[in-house]
């Protein structure tokens, strides 16, 4: 007797077909490569023949591995030149530029700087480092400078000295990151109800008391979201230490996507740089499950 | 009368509070930041300057000085040297196709979700995503041996097709949100007028998405345009490698010649300025969204 | 009677756990104007999305022409709907928002034109075709959406609160307009809307809802002069009926109100005595009177004149509103007569509001 109407949920289902490229394309780009990598982490394999099954052998070697564990804490300082610093140096910038520049100076002269501080964030980081690798070349502009200043004693060879390897690239990468952190924090702040600074100017905050009293507070979900991503972005590092310094010297910039690069195409010992990848993959997934658990509650929120 | 006394009564608080916050203070701290902007921006001067000096110039004043002439010889050499502008066409070849299907596979997808509210479609949100935050390295050994498998090795295609697909992971997720606040009434008046599915799609929903396609189109050329380590494994020869590749290599290169290697930087970078130039507001406003990248 | 053109069969749906139609059975005539009234919430437009085909139902059949449509989807129903937003395409001009269903059945542009310049007339448009929706107003932006409909030839047209949009004078002209158009294209029209004068002044047939139930359906002035329940007495008529609770008479032929000073008043027909009720009494059924010889006396509390109308509020709990078209010189805190027109006295059972 009754026919239900099954017009729309049959269309309904028609809506699948648009995710088949989609979807196809995905696991076989990503999802399947994925699980093949995980796969070769329990192998042992030159990249050609059949790959030997090794259970758990490269995560064990793993754990003797210089290089592996040197990489590891590299990445962990990492965290101070993509994270902290770009954060801490992007909260300052964005809350002048936003609560004094253009108040003062006018929308055109703070989008301007907003623009300028984010260049370096867009360029390609090869480029990018050539530039970098000429400043900080033995005879570059660096130690010219230092000479021309009469600090000549302390010129260095930058990128060539374990030493300094490591902070010369840091500063790149704070050069690189802080327009980020600048323009996210920027956009968060004008969400930010004005009448609240105007309310708190009149209570008699000073700047820097709005700043810690309002603008961090106000800005949680950005500083949670740009210090998330950026954590993620430390993890992979790769293009900088492959041009500026290939990992050395000594291995001071060793970093972990370097060492499995370096594993796959040039020892060849494909199982093993896997299972650096895998290692990387689930620090990575970790720290992006949390990313989106916060993300679908903000989203809840509104 | 009474009113102009007004207005100046009213204005003499907040003329007295004006100069006390901001006296020279403000110029003070617009020093500041002008010095921090020189700081960050002084490379590139840099780069700009020594390229276009001559060799003799730069032997005898260094790298700080203005250039004495214009020389453009070490442009000239590195352009000829890298073949640049093949390397232009290739990386202009491969972003932009990227753009196109990165950005039409997006659509599509989102069109699903955020139009069709297909179920499962958080689950399929969060393993796009996912799969766009992992490393590349754990994926790259495997899409190095199936492009070599396949014949796909060393060509554009093979680095097209794989940016195009971890591209729209995330443009999925960025059309999936805008796509879901779409009036659903104009979807409905365009059913009710006869039009099917794909017609909705092409005739309805992307005339009106235009402009966020544009922006998701803008970024997937530009990142594109910058990727490094999957152009790195697969194109190999030479006439295929794009910019960011070729950058990447020249430091392997024999580059003592200093003004050639600020030459290199500057082509590097000129593309991407241009284009940061061109798309300024779009990029820098679209970054929020991008935070997941 | 002339044939049917839309039949709604026992149609129920449900989201989820909830049932948003409960057995509608809607029977509309071909050129008839049906409008569909109700408190918000309580399932109109569910019905005529149903209707449409944009919202699939949980059983039940509807037909349209006689064919059973319930599998067929929107496209294919060959039905118009008018939105409450309009939904125009903002990225096509008015003349291609028009012809938009034309050039999907693959009808030539110049011949599609011609149509969009024929309807602009008959909806007011002419000289805005090459307009874009955002530099219409309102109501021209109304029009466009009517005309939209109008240029398929469909088998019913469907509006979905399409008025409520406009401000209160252009809601008026519209009401209008869009009647007299039913009427020129001899169109079948279901009409769904909140505002009882709408469905009064425009609608041959009118079907109350509450809570996903066809509450009462009839003629304008068959649910003005015959409430089947206390509900729909109360929400057809402006301003609205007056209840008071009350007790029918000993004698089964009056009924006491139980308000202060309140003599009983007489029904004309008979009652079940002692029996608790509902007494309904509407505004302009109530005629201020001298108050020596009127039923009720009663003290003013609000006097408002509109010039035309006035409208009288008294103090007494439940309070009263009385409509008078003369000029009545009162003012608060006064005491009035208040007569009552015989034969206007509704009854409700106090327990189940159904009228008695
Ligand atoms: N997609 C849905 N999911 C769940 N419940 C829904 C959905 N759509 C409508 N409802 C519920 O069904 C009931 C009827 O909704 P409907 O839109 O038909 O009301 P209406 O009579 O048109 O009201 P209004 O005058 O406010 O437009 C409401 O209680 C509503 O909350
Ligand atoms: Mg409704």
């Amino acid at each position: 007797m009754a026919t239900p109407n099954t017009a729309s949920t049959e269309d309904k289902r028609s809506y699948y077909l648009y995710l088949i490229p989609g979807v196809l394309g995905f696991c076989a780009i990503v999802l399947l490569p994925q699980i093949a990598n995980l796969a070769l982490s329990f192998t042992a394999w030159k990249g050609v023949g059949i790959p030997r099954f090794v259970g758990l052998q490269n995560y064990e070697r793993m754990l003797s591995d210089g290089q592996f564990w040197g990489s590891m804490s590299h990445t962990l300082l990492f965290v101070i030149s993509m994270t902290i610093i770009p954060v801490v140096f992007g909260l300052v910038l964005a809350a002048l530029l936003f609560d004094y520049i253009r108040d003062q100076f006018g929308e055109t002269v703070s989008s301007l700087f907003r623009a300028a501080f984010y260049l370096p964030q867009i360029l390609p980081i090869t480029a990018a480092g050539v530039l970098w690798g000429w400043i900080f070349n033995p005879v570059g502009v660096i130690n010219i400078i230092l000479k021309g200043v009469g600090l000549g004693a302390l010129s260095q060879n930058w990128l060539g000295d374990a030493t300094y390897a490591l902070p010369a690239v840091s500063l790149v990468i704070v050069w690189i990151q802080v327009g980020y952190c600048l323009v996210v924090f920027m956009a968060g702040l004008s969400r930010i109800d004005p009448a609240l600074y105007e309310a708190a100017e009149l209570d008699g905050a000073g700047w820097w008391q709005r700043l810690v009293t309002i603008t961090i507070p106000l800005l949680a979900p950005e500083i949670f979201v740009v210090v998330l991503t950026t954590l993620i972005a430390a993890l992979k590092v790769f293009a900088p230490i492959f041009v500026l310094t290939a990992g050395g010297p000594d291995n001071a910039t060793l970093v972990p996507s370097y060492l499995t690069y370096y594993h796959f195409f040039t020892t060849q010992r494909v199982g093993y740089g896997a299972a650096i990848a895998v290692v990387q993959t689930i620090l990575t997934i970790g720290l992006a499950v949390i990313f989106l658990r916060f993300q679908s509650r903000q989203a809840g929120r509104e | 009368m009474a009113d102009t006394t007004l207005t100046s009564v009213a204005a003499v608080p907040h003329a007295v509070h004006d100069y006390r916050r901001h006296g020279t203070g403000r110029w003070f701290v617009l020093a500041l930041l002008s010095f921090l902007l020189l700081l960050v921006l002084f490379p590139f001067f840099l780069a700009l300057s020594n390229s276009v000096k001559s060799s003799v110039d730069y032997a005898m004043n260094g790298p700080l000085s203005l250039p004495t002439a214009l020389d453009f010889s070490a442009l000239v050499k590195f352009w000829n040297l890298a073949d640049f502008s093949r390397k232009l066409l290739n990386s202009a070849i491969i972003s932009l196709a990227v753009a196109v299907v990165g950005v039409t596979i997006s659509l599509l997808n989102a069109y699903a979700i955020g139009i069709g509210k297909v179920r499962g479609s958080r689950v399929i949100l969060v393993v796009l995503l996912l799969g766009i935050m992992v490393p590349q390295e754990s994926i790259i050994y495997p899409l190095y041996y199936m492009a070599k498998a396949t014949g796909l090795y060393d060509t554009q295609l093979a680095v097209i097709i794989i940016f195009a697909v971890i591209q729209s992971a995330f443009g999925t997720y960025l059309l999936s949100s805008v796509l879901s606040s779409f009036p659903r009434e104009i979807i409905e008046a365009a059913e009710m007028d006869g039009a099917n599915r794909w017609q909705i799609l092409w005739q309805v929903v992307v005339p009106v998405l235009r402009p966020s396609l544009m922006v998701v189109g803008t970024f997937f050329f530009i990142w594109t345009w910058n990727e490094f380590l999957i152009p790195l494994v697969m194109l190999v020869s030479n006439n295929n490698q794009t910019v960011s590749v070729a950058m990447g290599l020249t430091r392997g290169q024999n580059m003592s010649d200093p003004t050639l290697q600020a030459a290199a930087s500057l082509l590097g970078m000129a593309p991407t300025l241009i284009f940061f130039l061109i798309f300024q507001r779009t990029l820098t406003r679209g970054v929020v969204v991008g935070a997941v990248k | 009677m002339s044939e049917i053109q839309i039949e709604l069969a026992n149609i129920d749906k449900h989201y989820g756990a909830f049932h948003a139609l409960k057995n509608v059975s809607l029977s509309i005539e071909k050129g008839s104007f049906v409008a569909l009234v109700g408190p918000s919430g309580c399932g109109k437009s569910t019905l005529l999305r149903s209707l449409a085909g944009l919202e699939s139902i949980s059983g039940g059949t509807i037909k349209i022409a006689g064919e059973v449509i319930n599998n067929v989807p929107p496209r294919k129903r060959d039905v118009a709907m008018v939105f409450q937003s309009y939904a125009l395409y903002p990225h096509m001009t008015v003349a291609e928002n028009l012809t938009y269903s034309l050039r999907i059945k693959g009808i030539k542009k110049d011949v599609a034109r011609r149509s969009a310049e024929e309807i602009a007339t008959t909806t007011g448009l002419t000289g805005l075709l090459d307009r874009y929706p955002r530099e219409l107003s309102g109501g021209q932006r109304q029009r466009v959406a009517m005309g939209r409909a109008i240029i398929r030839n469909p088998k019913a047209f469907l509006f979905d609160e399409p008025l409520s949009n406009l401000d209160a004078a252009l809601r008026v002209h519209m009401r209008k307009e869009i009647r007299a158009l039913h009427d020129r294209l001899g169109a079948t029209s279901v009409y769904v809307t909140h505002d009882q004068i709408e469905a009064m002044t425009m609608a041959d047939h009118v079907v109350v809802m509450r809570d996903g139930v066809i509450e009462q359906q009839g003629s304008p002035l068959d649910l003005y002069d015959r409430p089947v329940s206390k509900f729909v007495a109360g929400f057809i008529g402006s301003p609205a009926m007056n209840f008071l609770p009350g007790t029918i008479g000993a004698d089964g032929m009056s009924v006491g109100l139980d308000i202060e000073g309140a003599p009983s008043l007489p029904l004309g027909r008979k009652a079940e005595a002692g029996q608790k009720v509902t007494v309904g009494l509407r505004p302009e059924h109530l005629v201020a009177a001298d108050p020596a010889v009127a039923a009720l006396r009663l003290p003013v509390a609000v006097v408002e004149s509109t010039g035309s109308m006035t409208y009288l509020t008294t103090a007494t709990v439940p309070e009263l509103t009385v409509v008078e078209t003369r000029r009545i010189d009162a003012k608060a805190g006064d005491t009035i007569g208040v007569s009552i027109a015989p034969g206007h006295v509704h009854l409700f059972d106090a327990v189940s509001e159904k009228a008695i």
